[in-house]
């Protein structure tokens, strides 16, 4: 199907109309002083003529000059939050019969999201998650569930933030698959190019008002388009990247990078690809117990515990652990880089420590 | 993902700390496993570790675990009385690859509870002798009393089918074997190096030590395999614990060869 | 006495030359020890070093009130004795046959003595005592990382 355009009103009755069909509706809304991925009932909820600005270590919401519904980049959350929730529970056991009766945790009213606002970056970490979660011998039944459900609206990014790299990481700006629907904002909170990806995309854009799109109005995509691409704030080398991580164990930037490395873990919570778990067992009072599984990051000292012993005691060796996953051995893996070049790492690092910077200086072009 | 309902059926102390328990799931039946494989054990509402499967390969109606307590899982393992239930879900895991050792010498070099992943291979090595050539069992222990499998190690002393050599590393007078590492009875045992296959598991450091002996006598380092130990909370590749490089290992491991692994090995912290 | 039959085992046999191996076969005695039976105890004189064609035996620490304790075990073809080549030639252990076990004993003073002759041969002696005192330091530092669990012996 060609492209359309719809205006504002158009836009809310597409949600409306993804509303009806009994989805719930995920999308960037303002919370904390952070655009975050929230449940949404209108275009009302959606950061109207608000943007962000982001730096290593540095984001801060403002107000734009127009009334602009899309206007800014990757916030703190992604679909991840929805998708692959930070805690989810996994059985429940009870003793009956002289034997332990196991319950899979079934997902079967879970909500059927539709995610507004999605962006090329984003829907590249989803197909990442997919390919981990949804493998040949296990799939995490509470993704495969939340994901087979899912509805995407994507938003080709027409600005590009402080800490941008997916143009160098070849995920963006312009969504090209894994989605529904995908908009182009051409004229700020007024006026939306728009276009299908798959029948039920169709499907929906063909029960609202639209209007077919010009070359004019495609023109504008493409210099929006154009324009996040030139304004990227950083950028990757990927060429020979694995080898360059793989090779280089003992380089002397880890020892750099892990004397600044906090070992929070907000890059690990952050990024929209990260996976790693671990679960947790309780028993209620009533005498049944369940596990659940939990967001974990390789940055935590407990991680790697062995008999009473971490195999990654310094910072160092879990910096390097988590960037030569990411950017290295991701591909042996999954035949796909860990990385989307969102720049959440280096937004939400406390102490600034940019994934651009550390490859950059791997490479010998950072002093 | 879900695991089984398995009863404890009986169970012997082997040291002071390490039990073997042989369970059983009435209701479904059998473990089919290959030699080195583990199973998730599940203790109800405290948690689950990976354990090896210690059992006879071509015996899997007993589900057969030897747990040394030292955390709040194994110690609860340890602490269970015959009739009562855990959850186990497996195998997971590569096995030993007894397809590689074929035709071969083969080695197997085993130090502290590391003979217990190593106990199904022997047995299975032995069900089909034919398949080999010279095959030698080395064990290290710290002390006498710390060795396991006592039982079994007699009866395979007493068989012309492997040779066993014994090792501790502090004992009295009165112990009948040998004192030393457990490099140092190599020379002891027959193997002609380019056509040797070893199976070696224990402590990391022996390990290395072991592969390096090995291979300095002329063994390929692609027939020298190791079986690593990680953190692993899922067994399945989703929970990243049990990262060792490129590999999860519980999918692509725990038992890659020396030659896989060497480089990665020299890696500290990784 | 020949030493043909031990020259496949013992790492201080192969490689040497004829003559060196006519020098050793002139200075050897064979010895059968019963089991149990004291070879040499700490703080002798180091009279003699051996080589084990068949047995076991063990090195050991006396512990005074407590039964010896096992500090190393050696078997066929290995080398019992080092200290007999360095002053001030002492025993620092006490060694004991484990099983019936026979040994080739070589005089300690004689082969010293065609070492200050005879640099090839002392060339050959030293390094392959050294190679295997280096061997032994290796694996007792193992041994000190006390690498298994378990308890007190």
């Amino acid at each position: 199907m060609a492209a359309r355009v719809i205006d504002s009103s158009g836009l809310e009755s597409l949600l409306t109309a993804l509303r009806r069909s009994g989805y719930d509706l995920i999308g960037p809304t303002v919370r904390d002083q952070a655009i975050v991925y929230d449940h949404v009932s209108g275009t009302d909820d959606l950061p109207r003529g608000i943007t962000d600005t982001q730096e290593a270590g540095h984001y801060r919401i403002e107000e734009r000059s127009d009334e602009s519904l899309f206007g800014f980049n990757a916030g703190p959350s992604s679909p991840k939050d929805h998708l692959y929730p930070s805690h989810d529970e996994l059985f429940s056991a009870r003793r009956e019969d002289g034997r332990i009766r196991f319950t899979a945790t079934v997902h079967p009213n879970s909500p059927r999201f539709a995610f507004i606002g999605v962006r090329a970056c984003e829907l590249a970490a989803i197909a990442i998650q997919d390919r981990v979660l949804l493998g040949t011998e296990a799939v995490d039944l509470g993704y495969s569930s939340r994901r087979a459900g899912a509805f995407m609206v994507a938003v080709n990014c027409v600005e590009a933030g402080g800490t941008c790299f997916c143009d160098s990481m070849g995920t963006g700006p312009r969504a090209t698959e894994g989605f529904d629907l995908v908009l182009t904002e051409v004229t700020p909170g007024a006026e939306y190019v728009i276009e299908t990806g798959t029948s039920r995309g169709a499907q929906l854009l063909a029960s609202i008002e639209s209007l077919p799109a010009g070359p004019a109005e495609e023109q504008r995509v493409e210099c929006g388009i154009s324009n996040a691409v030139r304004q990227m704030g950083r950028r990757m080398e990927t060429d020979g990247l694995q080898a360059l991580l793989v090779d280089n164990p003992e380089h002397p930037r880890w020892d750099q990078v892990g004397d600044r490395c906090l070992t929070c873990g907000n890059c690990t919570m952050a990024c929209p690809t990260c996976f790693c778990s671990t679960t947790e067992d309780r028993v209620t009072l009533d005498g049944e117990a369940l596990r659940s599984r939990r967001w974990d990051s390789c940055f935590g000292l407990d991680f790697s515990s062995l008999h009473g012993h971490s195999v990654r005691a310094s910072a160092r060796s879990r910096y390097r652990q988590w960037l030569t996953h990411k950017l290295g051995t991701w591909h042996d893996q999954f035949g796909m880089s860990g990385c989307v070049g969102c720049g959440r790492c280096i937004t939400w690092c406390p102490v600034g420590i940019d994934i651009t910077e550390e490859v950059a200086a791997m490479r010998g072009q950072v002093s | 993902m879900l695991p089984r309902s398995f009863r404890l059926t009986a169970k012997s102390q082997e040291t002071p700390d390490t039990f073997t328990l042989v369970f059983e799931d009435p209701e479904h039946g059998e473990v089919r496993f290959r030699p080195g494989q583990f199973m998730m054990i599940y203790v109800f509402g405290v948690g689950e570790v990976p354990i090896s499967i210690a059992g006879n390969p071509h015996k899997t109606h007993d589900l057969i675990l030897t747990v040394r307590g030292v955390g709040a899982v194994t110690n609860a393992i340890c602490a269970l009385d015959p009739g009562m239930v855990v959850g186990a879900r497996g195998p997971y895991g590569s096995g030993w690859p007894l397809a590689a050792a074929k035709g071969r010498d083969l080695i197997i070099v085993t130090g502290g509870i590391g003979i217990a992943p190593l106990r199904p291979a022997i047995i299975e090595t032995l069900s089909r002798r034919d398949d080999f050539r010279d095959l030698s069992l080395i064990y290290g222990a710290r002390t006498p009393t710390d060795l396991l499998y006592k039982d079994d190690l007699l009866g395979w002393e007493s068989s012309a089918d492997i040779d066993v050599e014994v090792t501790v590393d502090r004992a009295s007078s009165e112990w009948w074997g040998d004192v030393g590492l457990v490099t140092r009875l190599l020379p002891r045992v027959r193997f002609n190096p380019p056509n040797t296959a070893a199976f070696v598991c224990g402590p990391e450091v022996m390990m290395r030590v072991v592969a390096r002996d090995l291979t300095a006598r002329g063994v390929p380092t692609q027939n020298v395999y190791l079986s690593l130990e990680r953190n692993m909370k899922c067994a399945v590749g989703f929970c990243g614990h049990c990262q060792f490089g490129r590999d999860f290992l519980c999918r692509t491991g725990p038992i890659r060869s020396f030659h896989d692994l060497a480089e990665r090995m020299r890696v500290d912290e990784i | 006495m020949s030493l043909q039959s031990l020259q496949e085992t013992a790492p201080l046999l192969t490689a040497m030359s004829i003559d060196g191996i006519e020098f050793l076969e002139s200075v050897a005695t064979e010895i059968q020890f019963p089991k149990g039976a004291l070879i040499f105890d700490e703080d002798q004189t180091a009279g003699a070093f051996y080589l084990i064609a068949n047995g076991k035996i063990g090195l050991e620490v006396s512990m005074l009130a407590r039964e010896a304790h096992l500090i190393e075990t050696l078997g066929p073809g290995e080398l019992l004795g080092v200290s007999w080549l360095f002053p001030p030639y002492r025993w620092s252990w006490r060694a004991r046959a484990m099983v019936a076990t026979d040994v080739v004993a070589f005089d300690a003073e004689k082969t010293r003595r065609q070492c200050d002759k005879d640099p090839d041969f002392a060339l050959h002696i030293y390094r392959t005592v050294a190679e295997e005192a280096v061997q032994r330091l290796h694996a007792t530092r193992i041994r000190v990382l006390d690498l298994f669990p378990g308890s007190e012996s």
